[in-house]
């Protein structure tokens, strides 16, 4: 599996532990172990996404990333083509 | 004798609260639709935690245990 694929399946897998821990949390707003695993897996997550778009352009175009010259939004593939067939 | 109250209602749900348990890794998460072993349901109609095996006997609560690995 090529590098850019491997990333981005992490990326996936981190921002669903994120959401997982995120309606945990909404329930159990005093759990300071689910707490930490939350923001421990937020800092996880916010380095795999900046290293990601360091090597090949911003996953989102709405204001979270800048962009080198030239804009790099539209170098394919975008990062939702991610086909778990190859 | 029912009140009225009750005898309105269509339906009523009970759900547990849900006791932390050390989530599966990510990756592992992300596969199984999860991270939390305990709310574990594989597909799979042969073991189906609800539907009982050709004997009849039910087996839920072994289907469970065999679903969700025991953490703690």
């Amino acid at each position: 599996m090529n590098r850019r694929k491997q990333m981005l399946i992490d990326i996936m897998a981190y921002e669903f532990t994120a959401i997982e821990l995120n309606l945990y949390l909404d329930t159990h707003p005093g759990d300071e172990r689910a707490l930490d695993l939350y923001n421990q897996t937020v800092c996880i997550l916010k380095e795999l996404k900046r290293d990601y778009e360091d090597r090949y352009g911003p996953l989102t175009n709405f204001g979270d990333t800048g962009s080198e010259y030239p804009w790099r939004w539209v170098d394919e593939p975008w990062p939702w083509q991610l086909n778990f067939a190859d | 004798m029912y009140s009225r109250k009750q005898a309105d209602d269509l339906a009523r749900v009970h759900i547990e609260i849900q006791h932390f348990q050390r989530p599966w890794d990510p990756l592992t998460g992300l596969r199984r639709g999860t991270i939390f072993p305990v709310l574990y349901r594989p597909y799979n109609p042969k073991q189906h935690p609800l539907i009982p095996p050709d004997n009849g006997e039910y087996r839920g609560r072994e289907a469970k245990v065999r679903g969700g690995r025991d953490y703690e």
